[in-house]
């Protein structure tokens, strides 16, 4: 109780984030970069012991890839790779090359002198290299999730990205194994893969044989089961510290010997998760102290002199910065436009994941920790990590915007497939529905009109979707909702009514444009957004919560008033279920046909 | 380069107690039992294991800042309001009487005058880390004893400032030294206070309003905040040095007052569930590292005049206690188990000893700081099995205490629900649920993570709660045992799986789901009616389709209800609903 430094270098440091954290907020920036501008401010100051700090960092590395491994086992696990998946890996490879090609650019002008004389880095080898390239190459979950702000992911760019997303932690966890490996020799990864085996076959032998164990002995205490799984994950860090392994292997391990039970142990999980935030806070907050800049009295005095130093640095970072801010969309673009989705899908879901990944930070990190990463390549990629986090938010933010410039200028060229290669419409169609979306209330749209012998048209932009609408549906376009040309082919202009199942703002608004000549319906899950749909002209607006509750109001108000025992409505619910049952999951292989009879 | 490994200490403690934590939990000990017991077996007292380090230091530090702060968020100014006055009657004298006690204990035993001094001083307070962590895990942090005890620990709390100022500043040149170094602390934990209250009435609300519903945010905000009072705490010596003032204010303290301003404000409840975590872990990094600083020898030189000071201090103290809460008019009950709590002398004992082995020159030994240290360790791990079994003892010994009952005792206030309603997350469904409720029940709470919702919610004259009821707080708060009916409009699997875990068979339960799968799986776990609301929904939609085609005025009719809803714009319309579906 006597030393307190560190605590107040702790202090110093949450207290400079809390002001940059409310500032985000307002700018509507992600909480990541405000984290690293106030290590990067609090380091600066000289106040922060770097190794006490990367201790307690550590931890929030352990904690982050922890949790990461505690949810692989709920999530079922795929043997067939998806396109996405591939799209995912490709897209890292050719940045990680693209990101090597660069540093090694940048090594080549070091050792001609092009660059500078400051003499921080002398050359680049091409290990150094390697992690320009890797980081350039990942981009991943939190920064990513943290940026969605929309709660439901029907729609095509979010699902996207998500994918993209976990693929990339994937390969980040992988890489970070072969990190620790110590060196990219042959032999020691084989060595370290068989330490790597060791721990995680003993921790899938405690989740079997000594999981159940530690629960009875806890006997339903929270605390005490809470501070089990941290000791357990304590085991794992100090075990992978003795076998001179990377503690993300041990935390990696740690999490699968956790049996995931989100419901038993809620306030366990809630707990561990609280604990990780704080840790991981800190984890970034570190990594910005961990960069130095050079100082500003000495900038002042003598520009030249003071900033020659940096140069290398501040050239790898923005070539970074350059390589996921713009490379990167473009790269995930094609790719995308080239599997069979459109345009608008493709270049937001770009947009989206045009960032230096916070795995790519922990990569950095453990390189920079042992020993492989020099410390001024170190920094530039921390630079790059906040800077383009920062401009991944307002990329993310203005998508649509962004788009929109792009393809009004023509950069984006023609879409890549023809619209007309991808639809079935008759020639003559008027005064038809126009259904758009083929998910769950798609479908069942589309069941309706067939009943009632009611032409329609489906506009859908899912690939996944594409096998569906060829086998169910009379008629359908295969594209973006709001290009001209699938206004066209659908003949949205002679439509008797636009039924938009897609709550996506830019359709909603593309849909609303024709509510002078048709009658157009569009869905919101905002409350107070309708009233401004109807305002411009929508006939209808589709709040899910409210269809719903007409519905619910007979049930409960049945079962208040007495006309109804609690049991005999559970029964009857339950029978309702079953004829219920079929109405299909929004999933895209599926293509069997639909009882679902909801006319009772 | 940087080159860091794993605190191996840390390491080790964290499993070591872990391992010995589920093992009191098993034998039925309180875990603290435990922890304390870690750190004698690892220390230097037993194996050896681990030396105190900087990131133990730290992390304990961190347990009693984080203690702090949590109680701090707890206590809910117009809830203890009433209670000011009594506390200061009760801790001034008792203060008195223990110091005089101890001070008697000393000087009959082998100590100097001076020695005995310091002892009398160290053995005034009770321990804030025991007794409310005991409180807490309890849940008895806010009952009336509860209350009583946690005021009186930081009245307490502010006497340890002052007196480790005092020693920090050396031997006091007389007694305007000592009125100086006490006035000036005094100024500064009123000017603290007043700035805390200050802002959580005019800075805090509108600030934590704009972040609530970003959960990491709020939480990290909150964090930020409390490390403001810390830092401030910790440096204001450095601070007022300038103007040549010499000043302590504790970590605890600032951490305490920076929770309380947070209190007041409707997220509270919910940011306690999140730091509740934290604490347990830093905590017990705390209590194990009680035991850490001290050799075998030092700690064990007065052992049997230790043994016997801590059964006579535990007497007195609850003596003393029960004497004055019992003035004070408080009922038997509270009386007791407000005393019994406060038996034992606390970590900060330690701490001013500390101090005065570290003073220039030394007012005591290691042998006399052991022996405190001993008294302490001893004192709280017997008071901890009081604390655990408080009322069993009461009942026990209630009819001999008969002639102490008050015939006009203080009444705490109770607000907690009993057969109510809970309605989890607020939407359109959740909306006319409440209107159909409301005829039916009285107590209608409604909890939500979103302000916009809960505002609303408030606005239409519910109660709210603000939270993620997936957190125990949260349930616990809004009685979900004990509620007749609940409601949730939410549609994630596990929150509703939660909720049915925690209701009995009693209890009707209403739920959503978003596929028919998942609806299963919830009537399996005891649901009375889930709601389908995408298939309710798409199946009224197609009934509005239906009558569009057949007839248009039919359709305009039908959707007329819906659309001055939407039209309205707010999120609670104050309109009358139709009347049923128009389904058969």
């Amino acid at each position: 109780m006597t030393d307190v430094a560190l605590l107040t270098a702790m202090a110093i440091l949450f207290v400079v984030a809390g002001p940059l954290l409310l500032i985000a907020k307002g700018l509507q920036l992600s909480i990541i970069p405000s984290l690293i501008l106030a290590g990067l401010f609090v380091g600066q100051l000289g106040l922060i012991d770097e190794e006490l700090m990367l201790e307690l960092a550590r931890l929030g590395i352990a904690f982050l890839v922890f949790s990461f491994s505690v949810q692989i086992q709920t999530e079922h696990v795929r043997t067939v790779t998806s396109d996405t998946e591939v799209v995912a890996i490709v897209q890292a490879l050719v940045l990680g090359v693209l990101g090597l090609a660069f540093a090694l650019v940048v090594g080549i002008a070091l050792e001609y002198g092009i660059l500078t004389d400051g003499g921080v880095i002398d050359t680049l080898t091409l290990e150094q290299a390697l992690f320009v390239g890797i980081v350039a190459a990942l981009s991943s979950m939190i920064v990513g999730t943290t940026l969605f702000t929309e709660p439901q992911s029907d729609i095509v760019h979010d699902y996207l990205s998500n994918e993209i997303d976990s693929v990339n932690d994937f390969l980040a966890v992988m890489l970070l194994l072969v990190v620790s490996a110590g060196t990219f020799a042959l032999d020691p990864i084989a060595t370290q893969l068989g330490y790597g085996v060791l721990l995680v076959g003993t921790a899938i032998a405690i989740n079997r044989y000594l999981f159940g164990l530690m629960e009875r002995l806890t006997s339903g205490s929270d605390e005490a089961m809470l501070i089990s799984i941290v000791a357990l994950l304590i085991a794992f860090l100090a075990a992978a510290e003795f076998l001179e392994t990377s503690i993300v292997v041990g935390a990696f391990a740690a999490g699968l010997a956790i049996r995931d039970n989100p419901v038993e142990y809620s306030e366990v999980f809630n707990g561990l998760n609280s604990i990780q935030e704080f840790f991981v806070a800190i984890f970034f907050a570190t990594v910005g102290a961990l960069v130095t800049l050079p100082p500003l009295t000495a900038v002042v005095a003598d520009p030249s002199a003071a900033i020659a130093p940096f140069v290398p640095v501040a050239t790898i970072a923005l070539g970074l910065v350059v390589l996921t801010v713009v490379i990167k969309p473009i790269v995930i673009g094609v790719l995308l436009v080239y599997n069979g989705y459109d345009r608008r899908s493709a270049t937001v879901t770009g947009l989206n994941l045009d960032h230096v990944g916070e795995f790519g930070v922990i990569v950095a990190i453990e390189a920079l920790v042992l020993g492989f990463l020099i410390e001024p390549v170190f920094e530039a990629i921390i630079l790059a990590a906040a800077v383009s986090m920062i401009l991944s938010n307002l990329t993310h933010t203005y998508d649509e915007e962004i788009y929109e410039i792009m393809a009004s200028r023509g950069w984006l060229g023609q879409p890549y497939h023809d619209v007309d290669d991808w639809n079935f419409v008759p020639e003559d169609i008027s005064d038809h529905v126009v259904i758009v979306g083929y998910g769950r209330h798609g479908r069942r749209l589309v069941e309706f009109c067939e009943e009632i012998d009611q032409p329609y048209v489906v506009i859908e932009n899912n690939p996944h979707a594409l096998s569906d609408l060829r086998a169910e549906c009379d008629a359908y376009v295969f594209a973006d909702a709001i290009e001209p040309e699938t206004t066209d082919v659908s003949n949205l202009e002679a439509a008797q009514l636009i039924i938009s199942t897609a709550e996506s703002k830019s359709a909603t608004e593309h849909f609303l444009s024709f509510a002078d000549t048709t009658d157009v319906v569009v869905r919101t899950s905002e409350l107070p957004m309708a009233a401004e749909l109807i305002e411009r002209g929508a006939t209808y607006v589709i709040v899910p919560g409210l269809l719903a509750a007409d519905q619910l109001t007979d049930s409960l108000g049945a079962l208040l008033k007495g006309e109804y025992d609690p049991d005999e409505l559970r029964a009857e619910s339950m029978n309702e279920l079953n004829t219920e049952r079929a109405p299909p999951r929004s999933s895209a292989a599926e293509s069997t046909s639909h009882t679902g009879d909801l006319d009772s | 380069m940087v080159d860091v490994g794993l605190a191996n200490d840390v390491a080790i403690i964290l499993v070591a107690a872990a391992l010995v934590g589920v093992l009191a939990v098993r034998l039925g000990q309180p875990t603290i039992i435990g922890y304390i017991l870690t750190g004698v077996v690892i220390g230097p007292v037993g194996l050896g294991l681990v030396e105190p380090s900087i990131i133990t230091d730290t992390m304990a530090e961190l347990g009693l800042a984080f203690l702090l702060f949590l109680l701090g968020i707890k206590m809910r100014i117009d809830e203890i309001r009433h209670l000011i006055a009594p506390i200061v009657k009760i801790s001034i004298p008792q203060m008195i009487a223990v110091g005089a006690v101890g001070f008697g204990f000393a000087v009959l035993l082998p100590f100097s005058f001076e020695e005995a001094v310091i002892i009398g001083l160290a053995v005034v307070y009770s321990s804030t880390a025991v007794v409310i962590k005991m409180l807490n895990d309890k849940g008895e942090a806010t009952s009336l004893h509860g209350k009583i005890d946690v005021g009186v620990l930081l009245a307490q709390d502010i006497v340890v400032v002052i007196i480790l100022a005092v020693l920090a500043a050396g031997r006091p040149d007389g007694i305007a030294d000592v009125a100086m170094t006490l006035g000036i602390v005094m100024v500064l934990v009123t000017v603290t206070t007043v700035a805390a209250i200050a802002a959580s009435r005019y800075v805090l609300p509108s600030l934590f309003r704009r972040i609530a519903d970003d959960t990491r945010l709020l939480f990290l905000v909150a964090i930020s905040w409390l490390f403001l009072f810390v830092l401030v705490s910790d440096q204001i010596n450095v601070l007022l040095s300038p103007i040549g003032v010499d000043a302590y204010l504790s970590i605890e303290m600032g951490a305490f007052l920076a929770g309380l301003a947070i209190a007041q404000l409707p997220y509270s409840k919910d940011l306690q569930g999140r730091v509740n975590p934290l604490t347990d872990l830093f905590v017990m990094v705390f209590f194990v590292s009680v035991a850490l600083d001290f050799e075998a020898s030092d700690l064990l030189a007065y052992w049997q005049e230790a043994v016997a000071v801590a059964v006579g201090l535990m007497i007195v103290k609850f003596v003393v206690f029960f004497l004055l809460l019992n003035w004070q008019r408080f009922d038997l009950e509270t009386t007791f188990l407000g005393s019994i709590g406060m038996i034992q002398v606390s970590e900060f004992g330690i701490v001013v000893a500390v101090a005065a082995v570290e003073s220039e020159p030394p007012f005591i030994g290691q042998a006399e700081l052991g022996f405190i240290t001993l008294v302490a360790l001893m004192t709280m791990s017997v008071s901890v099995y009081f604390i655990q079994y408080n009322r069993q003892l009461f009942e026990r010994v209630e009819p001999y205490l008969s002639r102490w009952e008050q015939s006009d005792p203080v009444q705490p206030a109770d607000t907690e629900y009993r057969n109510h309603v809970v309605v989890i997350g607020y939407d359109e469904i959740a909306r006319r649920a409440l209107r159909i409720l409301e005829d039916q029940y009285d107590q209608i709470v409604v909890i939500d993570r979103n302000v916009e919702h809960i505002e609303a919610v408030e606005d239409a004259g519910y109660d709210t709660l603000f939270g993620d009821v997936r957190y125990e707080k949260i349930r616990k708060d809004a009685g979900v045992k004990y509620a007749d009916f609940v409601f949730s409009s939410s549609d994630q699997l596990e929150t509703n799986e939660i909720l049915l875990r925690e209701t009995t068979e009693e209890t009707t339960v209403f739920v959503e789901a978003a596929t028919a799968e998942e609806a299963e799986q919830l009537y399996d776990s005891g649901a009375k009616y889930v709601i389908l609301a995408p298939q309710l929904g798409v199946a009224q939609f197609i009934e509005y389709l239906e009558s569009y085609f057949a007839d248009r005025s039919t359709f305009d009719r039908e959707i007329a209800g819906d659309m001055e809803l939407l039209r309205s714009g707010r999120l609670f319309p104050d309109i009358t609903d139709r009347v049923g579906g128009d389904d058969d």
